[in-house]
């Protein structure tokens, strides 16, 4: 039963009301065995939640006392730093020699840097000159001898590195007498000037040009820094770089790769990196791990796979919560980025993360079946504009929330996101109609669920209170399901399907049906592999087995993406006459490959061709889709639950779902796969994110030989109850904050987390299995409360 | 299985067992890896509902840091130890209170296996010191108290034997069983006090064909050190609440379970050949660890519950990189060792994985009613879930509902179930419906006799050879009738053949098509109790392969060699006459497919006397076949059929070398030309 009790809460300082709105599910099914209460603890402790932030008062006092990077203007001078920008909020410093660059807030008078402050600290020696000399320089150029072209020969150099600078004394501190200029001061006239010249130019009231001549190699190139609102930005335009000489080509650019870095435990902060849902490292520990991974995933045209999927371009770097931090955004040029980050260990002594802009990457050509081939290095390089933004977080903003919030308000003022949150919370429901089946002669169809019975079980969700669906159609052509992707506009029972859309329709309810143009197989009749699958830059077939344990003999194909617009094309008028919402996209929003036809293209133009592609129909649902598509997004499906869970990562944070929430709803994925219980239902609700199912009328089992196997509970009469409670129970939170963004989230212990939402209504999720009682606010073990302003 | 071995007899397919890749998967509750069951009715590997959670990976347990970790244990109340071959101790450590401790210091010096009996003594296998220790807990302090070493002036060692220990435990009589590295005798078996008394568990040398030619032909001497045919070494070991012992060798699948008696008690049905180590939980599920990484949990009875994680290449939780020793504690939450992270993982159940234990736990205690329930649960959360469907058609079983467990017996593919089942099903019709049987055999004798005395029924009977008569004028149904007539008279019949042209390449092609279809329908449609073919994986294409070439190989090979060695039969004659010889099994395939609905395994002789007959009436006519084709006394008849079968075997080979030939020239010439257009 659905009850909400009110309980309004005495408080002295502001009264607020307690909603508690727990229908228990109990069709859902619970843990049958406790277990030990210390590995509930260790549980969240782990990294699959978030955790409390620093409370220890040395902690923050060490830091607060004596490692706020606040130099003196003779400091900076005398560390060759001029002014070069100002507005009302920052001041900005840029040493040219080094690229180094100061930003310094004026209201706190914080500073960031590009440089790792504070060497020197723990009284040894950091006197490796290799090491300074990449530290102390804000440009980093990754360059190969075109007649050695191999991973192995690629130099990563500053510009300190190639001007072969050498420092006037060893960097250690004393530290009765610290002195924080000391690690920079080079010996006299040990800069090259033969070797690298930098200039400044064009220099405005917001903006001004560094002109960089590495002569070493023959390189020039113009460097852009702005002084925005929030922050600066730096500019870099391949077409000003000229490589004069033919035997160094340049592979890529780190620019600031050390910009607010953390030195060892004194920074009580944390790294945000939009690995899966989010994912956060806190610098108050030793890692000796490195993190590399490109935005928008990896790039196949290269054969690089990677398991990391930062659908965003942007990481953060807090170095005191609700003090002061920063957040990189790239808003050009992602594609072409990756993220890099390393942690204090062996071979550092600072937490430091940084993108590297990729001109070209090294592919390897291969020239027989073996495998056997040469790297090889394209001769031109992209073409796309690099523009990162550095944006400084202070006060309250100074966390991962305020973080997620500032990219979210830059992302609408963009016009990238709409507001498109129901009022009520919506439940998305997918329904898988036909699937092949192997049989003597070749495959047969198999139905699972016939039209009528998806308008039968929709009226009858709605009828007990389902009034927000959202249907996604799987399976809905003569085609099938799996792996026959893109699916002919061919229904077996068209005028079936067309009653059900118009239910649908009649009831406000959103109807897709699911199609893939980008990503097929040699299943699908739509496909021939020898035109329409595209070739990597080895110009090799992106055709890949699928490598699973449950041994699908499938060849996954990658189609040339104007081959998957010229599809789409073709199907408009039949979609058009159908009347649906729009399509479900399972990988368009989330995969970016450049290509070979007949020349090398770019990812830039795959973007370019899959933003199109969804545009061509005014909504659209796409699986876990990059920020590139948020534009054209009407419903977020399949929210990653977790991140890639690598080692280093000691917390999770919902950083997409707060960037979303309040604008594109966003869907767990389907709840039929739940095996964690109410733990995943909590998290729905701390998140904000909706539930979500795939159903069928016949028993799952009947798919026991078809390739959707993987679907192995969908039937309707088994989670119908389930769908019911499910709802009931995270609809009795999430109601509330419909339409709502969050403002701030809290740890208020381990376990227990309360959301607050800028319509005033707070969320308090109880992760554990006690109850949490504070301040006369109770939760119930693994439940939430909901109060109201 | 029957029915496959005589598809294999037939048409020699193999059937391929999955290989396993490693490729980690965005799976539905945010793990870095998949989950997967082994379904015994397709015989491969499915997905299922994530079973365990890594909760967390650790280098440091209480004070101490792990350096390099052998072997994990998690004792009866659930404190772990871990033999840490770089601290040159065993750190043991309370979860509960986060209290660790190290043992063994300066007496240890390799460990890398420990094993903690039901009175709390610890043991320990140092492979670098050659010797076992047995520690007690005497006044809070771990104290060595026995040694168990390399036994002097024993027949089971000579000198120069090695005596490597690396792991051991102990039996519930406190005999300790020490495995050491690389001894193929089995496991060297102590008393408690360390006096050596002999070996258990050793593995046996696979009866393969080689291996039992090889030992007609040679003396152990000669096979042992000649062709190496010695067993493999057991690599790790386990024992389970009943005090079995379970071992794992490398290069074998899974694990086996001996009794006391050093007998095979069972084995995992499905499993990898790499297990590094071997626990088993509080009821009785058995895990094992491979050295990739990959952890199965089995059923008491060796069936796959969950295959789960897997390689690390990135460093994330859940996987590993080099995997050593895996433990259980009482609540089912997993420990496990990995050497290159030095570190400790623990996963955890899910609710999915609790409730497949609770069901598991009253079904293997034999309380099939209560298992329903839980059971149900399990179906719910994954409908292909075989032990599921298993244990509800134990349940209902058990509840005397058989229509119920004849519907999650066919789902599972369970054919003893199915078996038992069906015959209750059939009781209960037979005795319902035995009137109705009487009343038909009764009105059939009425028949008999209004046929024998009544006048008219001689017309009808006269029409009937009247319009056998005239189709009879036809050649093709005279043809189609013409193998009956060799059958019951072969000697005339070949003969008729041969001289007259009774038969056709036409009607040959029709009798050959309808061995094809009659085996189609026979494959497809037998009762599943003995049939291993699923039909939804039967290929027609590879099946159509599978009859023609074998029988187009017979027919070429034969009229080749008998036309080098004397034989009469043209090529046109082999062909009809082999065609028509498979009369028989034409007949019984059909026969088969409906009596396989009827029967029971119990019964399962008569499909087997059936098969039985229906092929040696085929194998019969095809020795008088050839022999009365090429006019061949019985002698050269056998050696006909010999190089017939030799001559096909050869054309066989000769036309694959020749495609694979072929292939290699395609693929020489597609290199080419990527070459060239690589480098262009």
């Amino acid at each position: 039963m659905f009850k909400i009790s009110r309980l309004a809460i005495p408080m002295v300082l502001l009264p607020i009301l307690i909603v508690s709105t727990q229908s228990d599910p109990t069709s859902m099914v619970t843990p049958t065995v406790d277990n030990f209460a210390l590995i509930e603890n260790q549980l969240l402790l782990s990294s699959r939640y978030t955790q409390i932030d620093e409370r220890d008062t040395d902690v923050l006092s060490r830091f607060d006392n004596d490692f706020q990077l606040r130099y003196e203007l003779e400091q900076l001078e005398f560390l060759g730093y001029e002014s070069m920008l100002e507005n009302e909020e920052y001041e900005l410093f840029f040493e040219k020699d080094s690229f180094s660059l100061i930003l310094k807030d004026k209201a706190t008078g914080y500073m960031l840097s590009s440089r790792p402050e504070f060497q020197g600290y723990s009284e040894t020696r950091e006197d490796n000159t290799a090491n300074r000399n990449l530290m102390n320089a804000g440009l980093w150029i990754e360059s190969i001898r075109t007649n050695n072209i191999s991973s192995s020969s690629i130099k990563t150099e500053s510009i300190y590195t190639i001007a072969d600078v050498s420092y006037a004394n060893n960097g250690a501190q004393d530290l009765d007498n610290i002195d924080w200029t000391l690690p920079y001061i080079l010996t006299p006239n040990s800069y090259d000037e033969n070797a690298v010249s930098v200039g400044i130019a064009d220099v405005t009231a917001d903006s001004f040009s560094v002109n960089l001549d590495i002569k070493t190699y023959g390189f020039t190139f113009v460097i852009d820094i702005e002084l925005h609102e929030g922050g600066f930005a730096v500019k870099f335009d391949p077409a000003s770089l000229i490589e004069a000489n033919d035997l160094y080509r340049v592979l890529g650019l780190q620019f600031f790769p050390y910009f607010g870095s953390a030195r060892e435990d004194i920074f009580p902060g944390y790294v945000v990196i939009p690995d899966g849902v989010g994912a956060m490292i806190r610098t108050n520990q030793r890692y000796d791990q490195t993190y590399q991974s490109d935005y928008f995933g990896s790039d196949l045209g290269y054969l690089r796979p990677s398991i990391a999927e930062l659908s965003l371009p942007i990481y953060g770097m807090i170095h005191r919560v609700n003090e002061f931090g920063f957040y990189h955004e790239i808003y050009q040029g992602a594609e072409h980025a990756t993220l890099l980050a390393n942690f204090w260990g062996r071979n550092t002594r600072y937490h430091r993360i940084t993108n590297r802009y990729n001109l070209r990457r090294i592919y390897r050509n291969i020239i027989n079946r073996a495998g056997d081939g040469l790297d090889v290095l394209p001769e031109e390089k992209i073409e796309e504009t690099y523009h990162g933004f550095y944006h400084m977080l202070t006060g309250s903003a100074a966390n991962y929330v305020g973080l997620a919030k500032a990219y979210q308000l830059r992302l609408k003022d963009r016009e990238a996101l709409r507001m498109l949150e129901p009022e009520k919370t919506p439940i998305q429901l997918s329904y898988l109609l036909y699937e092949q089946e192997p049989t003597f002669f070749g495959t047969s169809r198999l139905t699972m669920t016939s039209t009528d019975d998806v308008t039968t079980m929709t009226n009858e969700l709605r009828d007990l209170g389902l009034d927000e669906q959202v249907m996604v159609l799987k399976g809905w052509s003569n085609d099938g399901l799996s792996y026959r992707q893109p699916y002919q506009f061919q229904h077996p029972n068209l005028n079936g399907l067309k009653r059900l859309i118009q239910n649908a329709n009649t009831n406000e309810d959103a109807i897709y049906l699911e199609q893939d143009y980008l990503v097929s197989s040699e299943l699908s009749n739509r496909i021939e592999y020898n035109r329409d699958v595209a070739r990597n830059y080895s110009k090799l077939k992106m055709s890949y087995p699928l490598s699973r344990l449950d041994n699908q003999p499938i060849d996954e194909y990658y189609v040339y993406p104007l081959v998957a617009a010229n599809k789409l094309n073709v199907d408009i008028p039949s979609i058009e006459s159908l009347d649906i919402t729009g399509l479900s996209y399972p990988t368009l929003g989330r995969t970016l490959y450049s290509y070979y036809d007949d020349e090398r293209i770019s990812r830039t133009e795959t973007l370019d061709t899959v933003t199109s592609m969804a545009q061509r129909l005014p909504a659209n649902a796409m699986h876990r889709p990059s920020s590139y598509m948020f534009p054209y997004l009407n419903h977020y499906l399949d929210m990653p639950v977790t991140n890639s869970q690598l080692d280093l990562f000691t917390d999770l944070i919902p950083l997409i779902p707060i960037v979303l929430k309040g604008y594109i709803p966003t869907f767990t994925p389907y709840l039929n796969f739940n095996a964690l219980g109410k733990e995943r239902l909590l998290q729905m609700i701390d998140y904000g994110t909706n539930p979500s199912y795939l159903l069928t009328e016949n028993p799952s089992s009947d798919l026991r030989f078809t390739y959707s196997n993987r679907y192995f509970t969908t039937a309707y009469d088994d989670f119908k109850t389930d769908i019911t409670d499910v709802y009931a129970y995270v609809s009795g939170a999430l109601d509330f904050v419909q339409g709502a963004s969050v403002i701030q989230r809290d740890m208020l212990t381990t376990g227990v987390t309360q959301i607050d939402y800028d319509n005033g209504v707070s969320l308090i999720v109880n992760y554990r299995s006690e109850p949490w009682t504070n301040d006369g606010i109770s939760v119930a073990g693994q439940d939430y409360e909901v109060i109201l302003p | 299985m029957k029915h496959w071995i005589y598809s294999l007899a037939f048409i020699g397919i193999g059937l391929v067992f999955p290989q396993p890749n490693a490729v980690p998967l965005h799976a539905d509750n945010g793990l870095p890896y998949q989950t997967y069951t082994y379904a015994s009715s397709r015989r491969q590997l499915i997905q299922t509902q994530d079973a365990y959670l890594p909760l967390s990976l650790t280098q440091t347990l209480g004070e101490f840091t792990l350096e390099s970790p052998q072997d994990v244990f998690v004792d009866s109340n659930d404190i772990i130890y871990i033999a840490d071959k770089g601290t040159q101790s065993v750190i043991r450590y309370d979860l509960q209170t986060d209290e660790a401790i190290e043992i063994g210091l300066g007496i240890l010096n390799l460990p890398t296996g420990i094993h903690v009996d039901e009175d709390g003594h610890l043991y320990v296998a140092d492979f670098g010191n050659k010797q076992a220790y047995q520690f007690q807990l005497v006044d809070d302090i771990y104290t060595l108290v026995t040694t168990y070493e390399k036994p002097l002036n024993s027949p089971f060692f000579g000198e120069d034997d090695p005596f490597d220990p690396t792991k051991l435990v102990t039996d519930r009589g406190g005999n300790v069983y020490v495995l050491l590295a690389g001894n193929v005798n089995g496991l060297a078996q102590f008393k408690n006090d360390g006096e050596f008394f002999g070996y258990f568990g050793g593995n046996r040398i696979p009866a393969t064909f080689e291996n039992t030619v090889r030992s007609l032909l040679f003396d152990e001497e000669t096979r042992r050190d000649f062709f190496q045919i010695i067993p493999k070494p057991v690599y790790n070991l386990s024992v389970d609440q009943s005090g079995l012992i379970l071992t794992s060798t490398k290069e074998q699948d899974g694990y086996l379970k001996l009794n006391i008696a050093n007998v095979i008690y069972n084995q995992s049905i499905w499993g990898f050949d790499t297990v590094e180590d071997i626990a088993v939980g509080p009821y009785n599920t058995i895990y094992t660890l491979t050295s990739e990484g990959y952890i199965i949990e089995y059923d008491p009875n060796g069936s796959v519950l969950f295959l789960f994680s897997g390689p690390d290449a990135i460093g994330q939780k859940g996987l590993f990189k080099q995997a050593k020793g895996i433990a259980v504690d009482s609540r089912n939450n997993l420990y496990a060792v990995d050497e290159a992270t030095s570190s400790l993982q623990i996963f955890i159940p899910t609710t999915f994985a609790d409730l497949v234990h609770n069901a598991i736990n009253l079904y293997f205690q034999g309380r099939y009613g209560e298992s329903l329930e839980p059971w149900q649960d399990v179906l719910k959360m994954n409908r292909l879930f075989d032990l599921a469907n298993q244990g509800l058609g134990d349940a209902y079983f058990a509840l005397q509902d058989y229509e119920m467990a004849l519907t999650y017996y066919r789902l599972a593919r369970d054919t003893r179930g199915y078996s038992n089942a069906y015959w209750e099903v059939r009781n209960q019709f037979l005795l319902t419906n035995g009137n109705v049987f009487v009343i038909l055999l009764m009105i059939l004798g009425a028949l008999y006799m209004v046929k024998r005395f009544i006048p008219g029924m001689a017309w009808v009977q006269g029409q009937v050879t009247s319009i056998k008569t005239k189709l009879n004028r036809f050649s093709m149904m005279k043809e189609l009738n013409f193998p009956f007539k060799v059958f019951a008279k072969p000697v005339d019949g070949y003969d008729d053949l041969k001289r007259y042209g009774s038969f056709s390449n036409r009607t040959a092609w029709l009798y050959l098509l309808g061995f094809f279809v009659t085996y189609i329908i026979w494959i497809y449609e037998t009762n599943f109790l003995f049939n291993g073919l699923i039909p939804s994986e039967i290929n027609l294409i590879e099946q159509a392969i599978g009859v023609i070439v074998p029988f187009g190989l017979w027919v070429i090979s034969n009229y080749l060699v008998c036309s080098i060695r004397d034989g009469d039969g043209k090529l046109t004659e082999v062909f009809q006459a082999s065609a028509l010889t498979l009369l028989p099994m034409i007949i019984t395939f059909p026969i088969l497919t409906v009596v396989s609905h009827a029967l029971t395994l119990n019964e399962s002789f008569i499909y087997d006397l059936i098969y039985g007959i229906g092929l040696s009436f085929t194998v019969i006519y095809f020795f008088i076949m050839v022999k009365e084709i090429h006019f061949y006394d019985i002698r050269p008849t056998f050696k006909n059929i010999l190089i017939t079968i030799f001559t096909g075997i050869m054309l066989l080979a000769m036309t694959l070398i020749v495609v694979f030939l072929l292939g290699e020239v395609y693929q020489l010439i597609a290199d080419i030309i990527q070459e060239v257009n690589s480098r262009v």
